[in-house]
């Protein structure tokens, strides 16, 4: 009886330590989880005197940050659970810590299914926390930033080897929705460039399909072959630099012109294929 | 006669950036700098005055002090809520501040900045009695109408069970992420 009761104590105990992260990433981690849920109760996560301040554009580019009381955080995160299946990821975690205090400066990968038609968007932010220990830790700040397009995540805070599997954008875009490539038996060559049917997942130029038209329409160029341009090929890394290919029957000016335009390009994110990131050939027509 | 108001409204924008020092906070260290400055202040109005320029509307200060390990003393608020409680403090003691070390991380419109300070408390009742100590800030900051604001601030004090120095390593963690 006694052993007994001594064994119901302690899960009852261990259950108990269970609920209270024992370190600040844990209840960052809880945080996030529990955030992507309705439900979500900020006390048990904010400090009362806690901010959570997200960085909005207004139509003239201008930056507005808007702050919101744990209280009002709360009722962001209801509204959104309602609307969306929402799926919230640290990727990677530039943490500090010291005493009752730790800072986490982390890149964050961000799911969101309508809960209506199932469209899905997959979006990343930089998050800036700090944290105090306060019976357990707390958020004492929060500052969030989502992507912008024109500024790619330096690869410190989205390294390829964990978001090779992390696909970026609306989930009707053919990058995302594209079905998997039949797999082979064949050996993985390093050297090998791949055409985008032959891809899991096709390179994708970063941030809105606009700046890459715009890139285009400067430079006049375009990947409609039915347009009878002159083509050229570029090879998409397995970093994502671009390079030029083939250059084929280009004059010298044109050949420059296609250069001109390569070095102009943001870093893509490279073709997939067996789940790694391969190079990749692309067509391009100069006008 | 169209001009009036704007040389009005450049007037009082001259005299605006010459009554904060001349600061245009465009960069975050600017704010940092500053901020130390504003908390040496002896008087309540100017500490008030130059610490709200640096802090959007609705930043806040959270302090620990921390004698071990294991207990510490955890107080935020808004910065009008700083300054009250640390109004007494003030009128008993002077202080100054002394970095020794900094490192910026920011993206976009947000940074994040740890700072190491070494932190000088003078009675003032008699000045041969000094407290020093060394403190870890870290900064949370916006760019908002061109310049970078504080959104808040954190810090904690060294104490003996470990080397503050500890503050400034970073852990770079990697999350095992599925889409």
């Amino acid at each position: 009886m006694h052993t007994a009761l001594t064994f119901v104590l302690l899960c009852l105990a261990t259950s108990m330590f269970a609920q209270v992260p024992s370190t600040s990433v844990d209840a960052l981690d809880a945080f996030y989880h529990a955030s992507s849920k309705a439900g979500f109760n900020p006390n048990d996560h904010l400090l009362s005197t806690a901010r959570c301040q997200v960085v909005t554009y207004t139509e003239d580019g201008s930056t507005k940050a808007i702050s919101f009381t744990p209280q009002a955080y709360a009722v962001q995160i209801d509204t959104l659970t309602k609307l969306f299946e929402v799926d919230q990821q640290p990727v990677v975690i530039l943490s500090r810590y010291y005493g009752h205090l730790a800072t986490a400066y982390l890149s964050l990968y961000t799911r969101l299914v309508d809960r209506q038609n199932g469209d899905t968007l997959r979006l990343r932010s930089i998050q800036s926390v700090q944290m105090i220990e306060q019976n357990g830790w707390k958020i004492a700040s929060l500052v969030i930033q989502n992507e912008v397009d024109a500024y790619p995540f330096s690869e410190e805070l989205w390294p390829r080897e964990l978001s090779a599997d992390l696909t970026l954008g609306v989930g009707s875009s053919p990058q995302i929705d594209a079905a998997p490539a039949p797999t082979t038996d064949e050996d993985y060559d390093p050297n090998k460039v791949y055409n985008v049917d032959q891809l899991q997942v096709a390179p994708e130029y970063p941030g809105d399909p606009a700046l890459f038209t715009s890139l285009l329409s400067s430079f006049e160029v375009t990947m409609d072959d039915s347009l009878e341009g002159s083509p050229f090929t570029v090879v998409i890394e397995e970093d994502g630099f671009a390079r030029i290919g083939y250059v084929g029957d280009l004059s010298g000016a044109e050949i420059e012109r296609a250069e001109s335009f390569v070095q102009s390009m943001l870093i893509w994110y490279p073709g997939v294929h067996d789940d790694a990131s391969v190079k990749t050939k692309l067509i391009f027509y100069l006008l | 006669m169209k001009l009036r108001p704007f040389i009005a409204l450049l007037f009082f924008g001259l005299l605006a950036s010459v009554s904060f020092g001349q600061s245009s906070f465009d960069n975050p260290s600017e704010v940092i700098t500053s901020f130390y400055r504003a908390m040496e202040q002896d008087d309540l109005a100017t500490r008030s005055t130059e610490l709200k320029a640096l802090f959007l509307e609705d930043g806040t200060i959270h302090s620990i002090v921390q004698k071990s390990s294991l207990t510490s003393s955890p107080k935020g608020g808004s910065v009008t809520d700083f300054l009250q409680g640390s109004g007494s403090f003030y009128r008993a003691n002077t202080m100054s501040y002394d970095e020794i070390e900094r490192s910026i991380d920011y993206y976009v419109d947000i940074a994040t900045v740890h700072s190491l300070v070494f932190q000088t408390i003078v009675e003032r009742g008699n000045t041969s009695v000094a407290y020093e100590q060394m403190l870890w800030f870290s900064f949370t900051m916006v760019f908002e109408n061109d310049r970078w604001f504080l959104t808040n601030v954190s810090w904690v004090n060294a104490f003996e069970d470990e080397d503050i120095d500890d503050a400034m390593r970073l852990d770079t963690l990697w999350h095992p992420t599925k889409d």
